[in-house]
């Protein structure tokens, strides 16, 4: 009779730890876990992309290497500096405009390969916040461990993604075509002369943008309307401004979306808790 | 004797488990507040910002308004066709379009427009067909011919 209640107590000491070790819905530290688990930001830039056969997409690839050179061309030159530089911040807005669009990008790419996952197609429909700002309250959503949770918001977050490619590069063709414009009409660049296609255009913008296969090219700059002596200097640096403005204001913009979508994911995740939690809480009550 | 010690602990987790789940009921009500209130907090800031973003694209639209009007004023060039202006140079034919300078930002369209004549447009489209003396119909190609923006027919 002993040994039969000693087993039956230690049978209830055993229930009651096991109970006691069940404590996923209100453990501390993986609440903690869950709201500080940050996602590292990606910075591959391009790459993925540059294979793209469409016209547009070749053109702007082109316009990039361009740009680059340009910029090389701008670090050395003092005067063209003073004017492209915001000392204050120490950036080149032309080039933080396309630090911001290949982050962009790189989302993009992304969403576009987890869409066809079907946990993320799962995640897109059931969790990503829309316009109402109202995410979705349905129980079952959030009868699942963290930890799967956690790894469906890190790993499919990219589908909530709101952009399309043609609002990159319509972004793009802004800074691009805006800025090579300005550069062709004070010399900065040359103009081609006859068949746009001609070889003897071959280091020339409209030749190479539409032309060039190569990963790397070769063009001139004349700085010289970076220089006060410079007869339109006046008129070119008032363009040249006036476009460092948009893009100044652009990047603002840019970076306000990436704190809605950074806002947007701490939001499902607090979210996630608060429901899970509440649907747990009655069990844990009632025991 | 073991079987009282047992009695005891068994006693002493049931009475611990209740005072548990006292703690736990206010913890649960606490931890829901904080988290409803953190989800009102991120409501208002995804509303805050968005509110901004469009300030933002209503800021910006403005300024490449102003852009535009200033370069369709100061350097934008229209082209119309004119097909008396033809030449013969080296078995080519070349056409040079009359030409324009200035206009206004048309945001409808998105480009330049002319101040009155519809048929300058903003830029120039050679690949309608050209009569040749032959009697061939032929598309043109851009060219810059002698500094100037023409279109080119291989007419034979």
């Amino acid at each position: 009779m002993k040994c039969l209640v000693t087993l039956l107590l230690l049978l209830l000491i055993g229930t009651t730890l096991w109970y006691f070790n069940k404590s996923e819905h209100f453990n501390n530290a993986q609440l903690v876990d869950i709201q500080t688990n940050n996602t590292t930001p990606t910075n591959q830039g391009l790459a993925g992309f540059s294979s793209s056969t469409t016209n547009i997409d070749n053109i702007q690839r082109n316009q990039k290497l361009i740009f680059k050179l340009f910029m090389k061309e701008v670090e050395i030159n003092n005067e063209a500096k003073e004017v492209l530089l915001m000392k204050e911040n120490d950036i080149y807005p032309f080039e933080f405009l396309i630090k911001n669009l290949d982050e962009m990008e790189v989302n993009l790419q992304n969403k576009i390969i987890k869409n066809s996952d079907p946990l993320c197609a799962d995640f897109l429909k059931n969790y990503c916040i829309d316009d109402a700002i109202e995410p979705k309250s349905n129980p079952s959503l959030y009868n699942i461990s963290n930890a799967d949770f956690v790894y469906k918001l890190d790993h499919c977050f990219d589908v909530c993604f709101p952009y399309d490619i043609e609002d990159i590069r319509k972004y793009r063709k802004l800074l691009y075509d805006t800025l090579f414009d300005i550069l062709l009409r004070f010399g900065v660049l040359k103009n081609i002369d006859g068949d746009m296609n001609d070889d003897t255009n071959k280091n020339k913008y409209h030749y190479l943008i539409n032309n060039n296969n190569e990963d790397s090219l070769m063009i001139d700059f004349d700085m010289e309307a970076f220089s006060r002596q410079y007869s339109r200097y006046d008129d070119f640096v008032l363009e040249i401004v006036t476009l460092l403005k948009i893009v100044n204001l652009t990047n603002q913009k840019l970076i306000s979306f990436k704190n809605i979508e950074n806002d947007k994911k701490s939001f499902i995740k607090n979210n996630f808790i608060k429901e899970k939690y509440k649907q747990f809480a009655p069990i844990d009550e009632e025991s | 004797m073991i079987s009282k010690v047992f009695l005891c602990i068994f006693f002493l987790s049931i009475l611990l488990n209740m005072l548990k789940t006292e703690h736990f009921s206010e913890y649960h009500g606490l931890i829901q507040n904080i988290y409803d209130k953190f989800n009102t907090y991120y409501k208002n800031q995804i509303s805050k910002k968005k509110t901004q973003l469009s300030k933002y694209t209503k800021v910006i639209d403005e300024e490449i308004n102003n852009y535009n009007e200033d370069f369709c004023k100061n350097y934008s060039n229209f082209y119309k066709l004119n097909f008396a202006k033809t030449f013969v140079d080296n078995q080519k034919t070349y056409m040079v379009p009359d030409t324009y300078k200035g206009g206004s930002f048309s945001s409808e369209r998105n480009e330049c427009v002319h101040p009155s004549d519809p048929m300058f447009k903003p830029t120039l489209d050679c690949s309608n067909k050209f009569l040749c003396k032959s009697g061939l119909l032929v598309s043109g190609q851009n060219i810059i011919k002698d500094n100037k923006e023409s279109c080119v027919y291989e007419c034979i």
